[in-house]
């Protein structure tokens, strides 16, 4: 072999360190012979072709019987000696079959050199500092222990090239070129290996001490095992058998251990506590809670909000607040209950008041000892302390005790501290919904014989807000000047009300009262309509001018000559009686003045509305049964019964102002009837038992019912048909309620006396609710027979409302 | 009747203060000498007044002050060194009348106590007497109007009595049903040697009577007619000399304009006719036409209208009060609004000022007299109402309010609670309360009548059928 070694490990390694990236190793698997052994060249190329060779061990497959091998101990430089032999062997003529394996070791990628391998037996990534690292620690110099092998270290070994010897023992003593290998040709060479092959042996030429090395069965298996990625030594075992060392409980039989996998959950966050997470990160953002709140320096959020004050000090360095949340983990602890001090029950000397006398005695006895007076303890007196025996039943006590403290359980109870001030909702001053009536300005004095002044049962203003109507118990209807409280009419409609009246004796002396009385809305309408008896009584008030004098003869003059009803039905149900009245009228232009024509009904008319129009209106007389209410028009003379059949006892009705519908309440309920269609439209459960009034609010989107047990019941049509709000202030039963026509104003009379009149603002905004606020109770009206308040009527154009009581009088409240 | 020195010894602390008599006050014996002198701090309009006296050497021994107040008028004529009252404003204050101590006055407007404050005096209006007697009517008077010495009142049963102002009393000369309904305003006017007299009824009317100057004969004169006029009268007010428009507000808001004296000459409209009324009767009347209509000159009731300038011979401006709130200054030629203020309440009665233009009062349901600022030409047109100028001192409905045409600072005004009252404008509460009526009966309308020798008189009608009158 012409191969000159350099001496000199360092060399070496800078030499491997260049050649890194085409160091090759020898893979089994790409093995193109697919045997399980190496071939290799056992021969040595030509030492000058090779010179830049570092690692010059050949790995040879084939088994070679030279002594002139030394077992280096370092794989990595073996196998580059044998890729180097490769090499040689490619330049050489007859190992064209190991050249072709050549190739395929070039083409794989072999870095397995780096000393370790992966599971798999792929080669692992590694440097070539590493690997020579590894080559170092791998190749131990104690194998030259009698100093004769070459130590030139790592220099290149081409130096030696032109020299005699390779280099210098440990003794400083020239290592002579071994003459076989300088001498022998290829042909040697060859032979050598062919014996190797036949002989089964594994050469391998160590260039730095000229030798070739024979390995051993045990090397090769070694490098074998590396090659395959097993462990290195044949005799290591990776799966030792497992030795069960605990020998107590049989997991599998004992339980214990039952569930050795732990399910998937385990190791997951919970999503439960995200979601809670969530959620407080989501108030916190919004600021419901704060952080004190959740860090517990504040229980309640109510008290923070109360508290906080933008100006209080602060301290600037806190910031702890996972701390102090740390620290408040865990249940909070819970103080027992302390025993009651001693009292003088307990001494020694009770006073005599203490000491039970035997009947006392007697009775605690009798008792459960938690009942008595001072449990099981008898307080006796004693001469001194020293006679004091031991107490019998502190034991007892004791275990009570104990036994309230392990087995009661106690919880911090949270006392809600919620300002009840804050919940009540922020409401607008009523200075501020200035105007409403506030003050008693004008009586209007009704003149009445005898003591009992009559009770005003019904008034209402005239559409032009001069002219004031009342209706009283002694059946009159009386016409007033709002602004001086002048009385200017008064008609008798309890004589026209019997004379229409068939079954009325002539000689009856009772006295129908004016239960319900209305204006006619329209203000060039000069006509009223009063409920008296059986009958609905048209009034012309004789208030009109010019103009209107002509409008009003044409709106009266079907009724002037008794009406003429269409339908058979309602023919039956009610009759037009044209009635004469030598009343003058007011106005000197008025044709005519006081009852024109009474509508006699089949049973008491309780209550009548006007049509905002003024043309229709509609009469209702609860106890008549299918012909209860019934929808009249007064300038055709006609009257309609919209119902075969009684729905319950009708009590009131009222048009909508601008759409066909009709409102009749019943007892409890209210019905939304559309007039065109002929149909029910909704049924509005107020909710009460016995409803005494309606109104609809100008807008005809809102309902008010009053009721006899108190309430006031506001609807909202367009929500739903329960209530949207019920007041409660009365004392007594309801009489009246009533929107005003332009102020947001409304309000109920009672029959404790008082008128209570609320804001009620009614916003086109349909997402807002009304704002109902009270604003006002008036007082003045005495009660007279338990009866209070009987009707009211605000004024058409100012913030004023007129008020009939039982007491006979009738008040103007204005806003002052 | 002490001194000053030994007053403001007693007292403490003083303040100096210089006394002038007013310029407009024609009695010059009332003067004192302007040279300052020392009052108590808190001395008020009595003390003053006291001091006053005592430098013009008008104490009466016997007479203490409160005493004076109320008694001693009637004989301040026979006397004529009988103590006097005297009213007081401390100059910078706004000319408002002294009513507190003078101390607390000049603090408020801040004048300095360090100089001898000047205080201008003069003497203060008569206590107002009310006569003990009476005219009876048969109804409720709802209206009053003078002209010369007579007196017209409108009753509410159709009736128009006239009367004449003879020295003490009243003496009826005249009385003729009007009209079929309640009589609601009323107001007269000379022209021609003979009284023009406008009555508007609840009945829809408004007729126009003649009146010679003794009063003693009525004679109607005609109707006024308008088509679309078909609302009550509710005010009515006659121009001074020479148009002598007589302009009228309605029930619906509607304000029209009448040239009632010249309606006999011009024109064949207004040509006497025969018409035959709505009750029946056939008269001979003229058929007065309206000379200008403003249509819904309000949205409601128009409670008061009033010529804006009593002083002047041609009246250009008409003021309009309603119920609808607001106030409405108007152009009569161009019938064109002018200005439009709008208060909070209703406006109950309404009168001009006869000294000061564009000065107008107010009675309002809610007990309060306003005063409004109706003056076009100022720059800046914030001139609204001044709603602090008077505290509600009645105790209802503010039924009449009429300016005094002597003092420029003085009106009267009747309410439903019974009582007239005297304003000062510089005073936020009345100089004087009368009672005139009982209990539960309302005031309704009065008339001041400033000619008379003895003094201003102030005729009230009420709900008690009477007129009675008040001499101040």
């Amino acid at each position: 072999m012409a191969r000159k070694k350099p001496q000199g490990k360092k060399s070496k390694k800078a030499e491997v360190e260049e050649e890194t990236p085409d160091l090759e190793s020898v893979d089994q698997g790409e093995n193109s012979d697919g045997s399980s052994q190496y071939s290799y060249d056992g021969s040595d190329g030509d030492g000058s072709q090779q010179e830049d060779e570092g690692s010059d061990v050949y790995v040879s497959d084939a088994y070679d019987d030279d002594d002139d091998f030394e077992d280096q101990g370092s794989s990595d430089e073996d196998e580059e000696l044998m890729e180097k032999q490769h090499e040689d062997d490619g330049s050489g003529d007859e190992m064209n079959e190991l050249e072709d394996l050549e190739q395929t070791y070039e083409s794989a990628p072999r870095k397995w050199k780096s000393g370790k391998r992966s599971a798999t037996g792929n080669p692992r990534k590694g440097t070539a500092e590493s690997q020579l690292m590894h080559t170092d620690d791998l190749s131990s110099d104690d194998e030259d222990e009698d100093g004769t092998g070459n130590r030139i270290g790592r220099v290149p070994l081409h130096w030696y090239d032109d020299l005699e010897h390779i280099g210098y023992d440990g003794h400083g003593k020239k290592v002579a070129k071994s003459a076989s290998k300088t001498e022998g040709d290829r042909v040697d060479q060859a032979i050598a290996n062919a014996d190797n092959q036949l002989t089964g042996k594994f050469v391998v030429h160590d260039a730095l001490n000229d030798k070739s090395v024979e390995l051993t069965q045990r090397q090769l298996e070694i490098i074998r095992r590396i090659q395959n990625g097993a462990y290195a030594h044949p005799e290591h075992d990776g799966n030792p058998d497992y030795i069960d060392y605990f020998s107590g409980v049989d997991p599998e039989l004992s339980g214990l251990n039952d569930n050795r996998y732990l399910p998937k959950s385990k190791f997951q966050p919970s999503k439960w506590e995200k979601m809670q997470v969530d959620n407080l990160l989501r108030k916190l953002e919004q600021g419901y809670i704060s952080m004190d709140y959740l860090t517990g320096k504040v229980r309640d959020m109510n008290d923070a909000n109360k508290n906080k004050d933008p100006n209080a000090p602060f301290l600037l360095w806190t910031g702890a607040e996972e701390d102090e949340l740390n620290m408040k983990k865990g249940p909070q602890h819970i103080a027992a209950p302390k025993v009651a001090p001693p009292g003088h029950a307990e001494s020694y000397i009770p006073p005599n008041e203490y000491v039970p006398t035997e009947e006392e005695l007697k009775e605690w006895e009798e008792m459960e000892p938690k009942d008595r007076p001072h449990g099981l303890l008898v307080p006796k007196k004693f001469p001194n302390l020293r006679s004091v025996g031991a107490y019998k039943h502190s034991v007892r006590e004791a275990f009570e005790r104990c036994l309230d403290l392990y087995l009661c359980p106690r919880v911090m109870k949270r006392r809600l501290n919620i300002d009840p001030e804050s919940l009540v909702p922020k409401l607008p001053k009523a200075s501020d919904l200035r105007p409403f009536p506030t003050a008693k300005c004008i009586e209007y004095k009704t003149p009445y014989d005898g003591d009992d002044a009559p009770v005003i049962r019904c008034v209402s203003c005239s559409p032009n807000g001069q002219f004031l109507a009342s209706g009283a118990s002694d059946g009159i209807v009386r016409l007033w000047e709002v602004e001086t409280g002048r009385l200017l009419r008064s008609w008798d409609l309890s004589k026209v009300s019997k004379s229409v009246d068939p079954d009325c004796d002539e000689d009856d002396d009772s006295i129908k009262p004016v239960v319900s009385l209305e204006w006619n809305p329209n203000a060039a309408h000069h006509c009223m309509l009063a409920a008296v008896g059986k009958c609905a009584i048209l009034l012309a008030t004789g208030t009109e001018g010019v103009h209107d004098a002509a409008i009003t003869e044409a709106l009266l003059s079907e009724a002037k000559t008794g009406g003429n009803i269409k339908t058979e039905k309602a023919a039956k149900a009610v009759k037009w009686h044209s009635v004469k009245s030598e009343s003058k009228p007011v106005s000197s232009f008025g044709l005519s003045s006081g009852p024109i024509c009474a509508l006699l009904t089949r049973n008491e008319v309780a209550s009548l509305r006007w049509h905002t129009k003024g043309d229709y209106f509609v009469t209702v007389s609860p106890k008549a049964g299918a012909p209860s209410v019934l929808i009249h028009q007064l300038s055709k003379g006609n009257s309609q019964q919209p119902f075969s059949k009684a729905k319950g006892e009708a009590q009131t009705a009222c048009f909508h102002p601008s759409k066909p519908f009709l409102f009749v309440a019943t007892q409890q309920h209210v019905r939304v009837y559309h007039l065109v269609k002929q149909a029910m439209v909704k049924r509005l459960i107020s909710g009460c038992r016995w409803i005494s009034s309606l109104d609809v609010h100008p807008s005809g989107d809102h309902l008010i019912v009053g009721s006899l047990d108190r309430r006031m019941i506001w609807f909202d049509l367009d929500l739903s048909h329960t209530p949207f709000k019920t007041l409660k202030y009365h004392e007594r039963a309801l009489r009246s309620t009533k929107f005003h026509n332009r102020y947001p104003l409304m309000a109920s009379a009672s029959d404790d006396g008082a008128v209570h009149v609320f804001h009620s603002m009614v916003y086109s905004d349909l997402m807002r609710n009304p704002l109902i606020i009270p604003v006002k109770i008036l007082r003045g009206h005495s009660i007279q027979k338990k009866l209070g308040v009987l009707n009211l009527s605000f004024h058409p154009t100012q913030p004023w409302l007129f008020t009939a009581g039982a007491d006979g009088r009738i008040f103007l409240y204005q806003d002052i | 009747m002490p001194d000053s020195d030994s007053d403001s010894s007693n007292e403490g602390f003083q303040v100096r203060v210089a006394l002038k008599l007013a310029s407009t006050v024609e009695n010059r014996s009332l003067e004192v000498p302007t040279e300052p002198i020392a009052v108590p701090a808190d001395i008020g309009r009595k003390g003053l007044s006291a001091v006053v006296n005592h430098l013009l050497g008008r104490s009466v021994g016997d007479n203490d002050d409160s005493d004076n107040d109320s008694k001693s008028d009637a004989d301040e004529e026979d006397d004529d060194k009988a103590q006097l009252n005297f009213e007081f404003i401390v100059s910078g204050t706004n000319n408002r009348l002294l009513r507190k101590g003078v101390e607390r006055e000049a603090r408020q407007h801040g004048i300095s106590l360090e100089e001898a404050i000047p205080i201008t005096y003069f003497p203060a209006s008569n206590v107002p007497d009310l006569s003990e007697e009476k005219e009876e009517l048969p109804d409720w008077v709802s209206s009053l109007s003078s002209s010369g010495s007579l007196l017209f009142s409108g009753c509410y049963d159709g009736t128009v009595h006239v009367y004449r102002n003879d020295q003490q009393a009243l003496k009826e000369v005249h009385s003729v049903t009007v009209s079929s309904g309640p009589i609601k305003c009323l107001d007269t006017t000379v022209h021609k040697d003979q009284t023009w007299v406008a009555t508007a009824s609840l009945d829809h009317t408004l007729s126009i009577h003649t009146c010679d100057s003794k009063g003693k004969s009525m004679q109607a004169f005609g109707e006024c007619i308008h088509e679309g006029f078909s609302c009550t009268t509710s005010s009515l007010n006659f121009c001074s000399a020479p148009s002598q428009l007589l302009a009228s507000g309605g029930g619906n808001g509607t304000i029209c304009l009448w040239d009632v004296t010249n309606a006999g000459n011009d024109g064949t409209d207004a040509a006497p006719k025969k018409r035959k009324t709505s009750s029946g009767k056939k008269s001979l009347l003229a058929q007065i036409r309206p000379t200008a209509v403003l249509q819904s000159a309000h949205s409601q009731l128009v409670s008061g209208v009033s010529w804006g300038n009593h002083s002047k011979d041609n009246a250009t401006t008409l003021i309009s009060g309603s119920w609808d709130h607001s106030i409405k200054l108007w152009d009569v030629e161009r019938q064109d609004c002018l200005l439009t203020l709008n208060g909070s309440r209703v406006v109950a009665c309404l009168d001009t000022s006869y000294h000061s233009e564009g000065v107008v009062a107010t009675g309002h349901p809610d007990c309060t007299i306003r005063l409004w600022d109706v003056r076009t030409n100022q720059s800046n047109q914030s001139s609204v109402v001044s709603d602090k100028t008077f505290r509600p001192s009645h105790k209802a409905w503010v039924s009449c309010v009429q300016w005094s045409q002597t003092n420029a600072f003085h009106l009267v005004s009747s309410s439903h609670d019974g009582t007239v009252k005297l304003w000062d404008i510089r005073s936020s509460n009345p100089l004087h309360t009368v009672k005139v009526f009982g209990k539960e009966e309302k005031g309704l309308c009065l008339n001041y009548q400033a000619s008379a020798e003895d003094g201003p008189k102030v005729f009230v009608g009420g709900s008690d059928c009477s007129i009675k009158c008040i001499s101040f």
